[in-house]
């Protein structure tokens, strides 16, 4: 686990509000639609809103027994505690029902028992990919301006070309240039963060170089940078 | 000669002279000397015929009756005779033994009435036996067609019974005949009513609305009936609701603000209004009814200076209908700020809860209005990629405008309607008004933030503050609504909502400076429009312009304007209505002009409005007073240098009104750091541990203040709130954990809650009153108050 997880860890132990609140804002849609997607038929809209939030809660509590060595994926072990939740409240409901009222597993039993059989699919893996992402962008809306961001969002993130960009704006090229130049840099550093803060293992942290995201500041790398961030952008929009 | 016959005492009155003792009487009739002869019958005696003043004795035998009278039992006698009149007193007693009238009156009646009861017995008896008769007579006729109409039943009839069984729909109505026939009732009668007296023109697609419904009714009534027995008395019937209930829905659509609501549901009364349908529920568990003022009552209000609408809309709370206490609360104060924006009829409480009466506002949704915009309601999943006409364009444009205009009214009357989005908002005759008030709240609130709203259309950054336990008046909680206000003209431009923040695509083109007005509203807090007037302002500079598509972000009014001056707030003081007025807005003109005026002329004019905003600050934290308890009788040394900066130079460009705006601002800050302003969160202790104490938790901060997080701030060593403790012990009895999903908490339970008088001290639901005093607050499970989550509290 690299520096920045484990600062990131730390901070949820230590109960950082800000912490939590970020892990809750980037995760708990993908979440809530992971618990419907699962308890389809079960639970409604509703109930899987209360419980992606018991999953943080439980996640809460996991925190301080959470284990590097095992080697789990950040994704994973989301995936692991919401599934715990969603088996817990399925479990209480049938034992309401039955009149009894017997818990199977405590959490961090659940967390080191074999799996049955339901790993995280290939679209649940991209979508924590794209919330990470999404992360990063809106870290990056949040720190320059609007004029910037739009011209970023525009050129880049929609793909036109510069001169359309600096026509539909009323700026002049260079602008557009500057502008870019300085966006796509903080993203760059924010992605790193990002993919450092919540990556468990070293195949996570590499994600990024893997989707063409290079962190390296280079001229050269820009273009697949750009392409591969429209696409994601793309990807993410279409999903609703 | 005919002999006249009088009865004494009745026809012989005067003078009658009689004389008993000797058994004789002597009488001579009134007028004697007449030529009449008089017969006098005395007892056991003569008759004796007098005529003229002679008497005659006839003897017994002259035919004339003579009866037995009664025995005198007193006499009088006093005569005299030979010219004299005579003049006596009857005897008592004498009778000639004759029936009374009276007597004899009652006997010819009942004589009459017999007679007649025999007459009748009589006719009975006829009748009888000719009924007895016609039917020997007819029943061969009546067997026969008995017998035809039963062959033809089972030859015509097994086909349609067998659709009908297919069908269900017999069976449909007698599980829910009646409610569905209250459905039934209801619609029509609110079709009716939106047909015959609202301001709706009955053009053809309400003719034909109208004729489905009486269709559906008849059809409805025609079902009851086959059915059978009862329910074909249920008189407007039932909607067989596989059958129908889609086409009727299609109907009631163009019923403005119509629900095809279903379910047997107690229909409430409201005293003196009609109801005339329900509406779409909203989030907060209250029930909406379309109603008209009974003419009495409008006249009553009006008499009280109230301005009657022939529409209304109420807004009813109960617990008996399953509102919640927190609803009722945060309605309660929603109440009072909407009272300040004249949208409050009137209120009335009572033991089960409240309700209160709105002016109704005739229209189409705009989700129904972009929907139609972008051809939803033709059958189209999503909307289509075609660019939208200039026109259409142009009527967003507008809408938006009025939108802005709305939200401006309200920001300047303090307040922040906190759910702006399509549901809430009212197309009519191109103009767009914001009803549903019930998240209403003052933006100088001593609440913490919450997290109520409508995902999509509600600011992450508002969350995102909720979560850190912000208070509204720490905030601009404004900004939040120009969020909405960007997500709402987002929705017009594509035909759905914006999933993914400001970061969701744009994909229909449309013009640059409208795309960019879009981005502003819904950017980052600090990079948003400061208020909705600046957002206004940009609207309006499109709207002024023919060829407004073809301008640029660049040219837009806000462009590089960034951060601006807050929202305007309440023009009521009339120092700011004078700094408003054209002549000091002349004085407080724009940078252009004021470069022709020179240095001379602009430290003129800021030696004209620095007193001015000086004196408003006063006012302005005067007003505050009531609410701070802050005493400011003079100013201090803080609001003195925020008077100077505000007229220092770097404030050059900005309009005196919006300088006012910053330093009121910055007062009030200065006021919120006062002893009185202070509201310390705490937590509530003693929840259990484990999935109780999550329960308990959950049920807590559903119940009662719910996600509001305002914590009855139980810090033991707080005196403040030692007051309040025993009301948390007093609450901690309806923890009782309920499984998820059941309602959290019983009526009685709530009301036991609602008339604790501590809670009817600080609540006080009547009036609405916004609170100063510690409210009870519960932890949310996650957030800010993840230092201490639930199930681990009190570690």
């Amino acid at each position: 686990m690299n520096p920045t997880s484990t600062h990131f860890i730390r901070r949820l132990r230590e109960r950082d509000s800000e912490a939590w609140f970020e892990l809750w804002e980037n995760f708990g849609p993908i979440l809530r639609a992971q618990l419907q997607r699962w308890g389809s038929g079960r639970i409604g809209w509703e109930t899987a809103q209360d419980l992606s939030q018991e999953t943080l809660a439980a996640l809460a509590q996991a925190i301080d027994k959470h284990d590097p060595s095992r080697g789990a994926r950040f994704s994973t072990w989301l995936f692991s505690i919401a599934r715990y939740t969603l088996g817990d409240e399925i479990d209480r409901r049938m034992a309401i029902k039955r009149g009894q009222g017997v818990r199977p597993l405590a959490l961090d039993q659940a967390l080191d028992a074999p799996s049955d059989g339901i790993q995280p699919d290939r679209a649940y893996e991209q979508q924590i990919f794209d919330a990470k992402i999404q992360a990063a962008l809106r870290a990056v809306e949040r720190q320059v301006g609007l004029e910037d961001f739009e011209i970023f969002r525009q050129r880049v993130l929609e793909g036109r070309s510069g001169l359309e960009v600096a026509e539909e704006l009323g700026l002049s090229p260079s602008a557009v240039s500057r502008g870019l130049t300085k966006v796509r840099d903080r993203l760059r550093e924010h992605l790193s963060a990002v993919f450092a803060r919540y990556s468990f293992t070293p195949e996570e942290d590499a994600e990024l170089e893997r989707n063409g995201l290079s962190s390296n500041p280079n001229k050269e790398w820009n273009p697949t940078f750009d392409q591969a961030l429209s696409e994601i952008y793309a990807r993410l929009t279409s999903r609703s | 000669m005919s002999l006249q016959t009088y009865h004494p005492p009745q026809d012989v009155v005067h003078p009658i002279v009689t004389s008993y003792g000797q058994h004789s009487i002597q009488v001579t009739p009134e007028g004697a000397g007449s030529e009449a002869p008089l017969v006098i019958q005395t007892p056991g005696e003569p008759t004796w015929i007098l005529q003229g003043s002679e008497a005659t004795e006839l003897g017994g035998a002259s035919g004339v009756h003579i009866g037995p009278a009664p025995e005198p039992t007193s006499h009088t006698i006093s005569y005299g005779y030979g010219g004299d009149p005579w003049y006596a007193e009857w005897v008592d007693g004498w009778d000639d033994g004759g029936m009374p009238w009276a007597l004899q009156l009652g006997l010819v009646l009942l004589g009459v009435w017999l007679a007649m009861k025999v007459i009748g017995l009589v006719f009975q008896g006829v009748g009888a036996v000719l009924s007895f008769v016609w039917s020997i007579v007819t029943l061969p006729f009546r067997l026969a067609f008995r017998l035809v109409r039963g062959a033809g039943r089972l030859v015509f009839g097994a086909p349609r019974r067998v659709a009908r069984a297919a069908t269900g729909s017999a069976a449909l109505l007698a599980a829910s005949g009646k409610a569905m026939g209250r459905t039934v009732s209801r619609g029509y009668e609110s079709f009716a009513d939106a047909y015959n007296r609202a301001d709706l023109e009955p053009g053809p697609a309400l003719r034909k609305a109208k004729a489905s419904l009486l269709f559906a009714q008849r059809k409805v009534e025609a079902a009851g009936r086959r059915v059978g027995h009862r329910l074909g008395r249920l008189g407007h019937g039932a909607v067989p609701v596989g059958a129908d209930a889609g086409s009727m829905g299609g109907t009631y659509g163009e019923t403005p603000g119509f629900h095809l609501g279903g379910g047997a549901e107690v229909r409430p009364e409201f005293p003196g209004y009609k109801i005339l349908s329900e509406l779409p529920r909203g989030g907060s568990g209250a029930r909406l009814y379309l109603a008209r003022p009974r003419r009495e009552h409008a006249r009553r209000l009006a008499e009280r200076g109230v301005d009657v609408p022939a529409q209304v809309v109420i807004k009813w709370f109960s617990l008996q209908a399953g509102a919640h206490m927190s609803g009722i609360l945060r309605e309660g104060r929603a109440l009072d700020a909407a009272k300040q924006l004249g949208q409050v009829v009137e209120h009335v409480s009572g033991q089960d809860g409240l309700f209160y009466v709105m002016p109704y506002v005739a229209g189409e949704t705009l989700d129904q209005y972009i929907a139609t915009l972008h051809g939803l309601e033709q059958g189209h999943l999503a909307p289509s990629q075609e660019p939208l006409r200039p026109e259409a364009l142009r009527e967003v444009l507008h809408l938006s405008h009025d939108l802005l205009a709305e939200l401006e009214r309200f920001h300047a009357h303090g307040l922040w309607h906190k759910d702006i989005k399509p549901g809430n908002l009212i197309v009519h005759e191109g103009r767009m008004r914001v009803v549903d008030l019930g998240l209403l709240t003052p933006l100088a609130s001593a609440l913490t933030l919450t997290t109520h709203g409508t995902e999509y259309y509600r600011d992450p950054e508002m969350v995102r503050l909720a979560m850190r336990g912000a208070q509204v008046r720490d905030v601009d909680a404004a900004k939040f609504d120009l969020y909405s206000a960007g997500a709402v003209l987002f929705s017009m431009l594509e035909g759905t909502f914006p999933a993914h923040g400001n970061l969701s695509r744009l994909t229909r083109p449309c013009p640059p400076a409208l795309g960019w007005i879009v981005r502003r509203a819904m950017a980052e807090h600090d990079s948003r429009y400061a208020s909705a007037q600046a957002m206004r302002a940009d609207l309006a500079y499109l709207l002024e312009h023919k060829h407004w598509s073809s301008i640029k972000p660049k040219d837009l009014p806000s462009w590089g304007h960034s951060p601006e001056p807050v929202a305007a707030p309440a023009s009521v003081d009339p120092l700011l209505e004078a700094l408003e007025s054209p002549s000091a807005q002349a004085a407080a003109t724009p940078p252009k002009r004021r470069k022709r005026w020179g240095w001379k002329c602009k430290k003129s004019r800021m030696a004209l409005w620095v007193p001015l905003v000086f004196v408003v600050l006063l006012g302005l934290s005067n007003r505050s007073q009531p609410r701070t308890g802050f005493a400011f009788a003079q100013p201090s040394g803080p609001v003195v240098e925020v008077v100077r900066q505000a007229a220092s130079s770097q404030f050059a460009s900005w309009s005196a009104r919006n300088r006012a705006d910053w330093a009121r601002q910055q007062v009030e800050r200065l006021l919120a750091q006062g002893p009185e302003g202070r509201i310390e969160q705490v937590y509530l202790h003693g929840l259990p541990q484990g999935r109780d104490g999550r329960l308990m938790g959950s049920l807590l901060s559903k119940t009662m203040a719910s996600e509001e997080a305002q914590a009855l701030v139980v810090q033991p060593s707080d005196p403040e709130a030692q007051r309040w403790l025993p009301l948390a012990a007093s609450a901690s009895h309806l923890l009782d954990p309920l499984p998820r999903g059941e309602q959290p908490a019983t009526t009685a339970q709530i009301q036991f809650f609602l008339e604790h008088p501590e809670v009817q001290a600080i609540l006080d639901l009547q009036g609405g009153r916004e609170l100063d005093a510690p409210r009870m607050v519960i932890s949310p499970l996650i957030g800010p108050r993840m230092e201490q989550p639930l199930g681990r509290s009190g570690q």
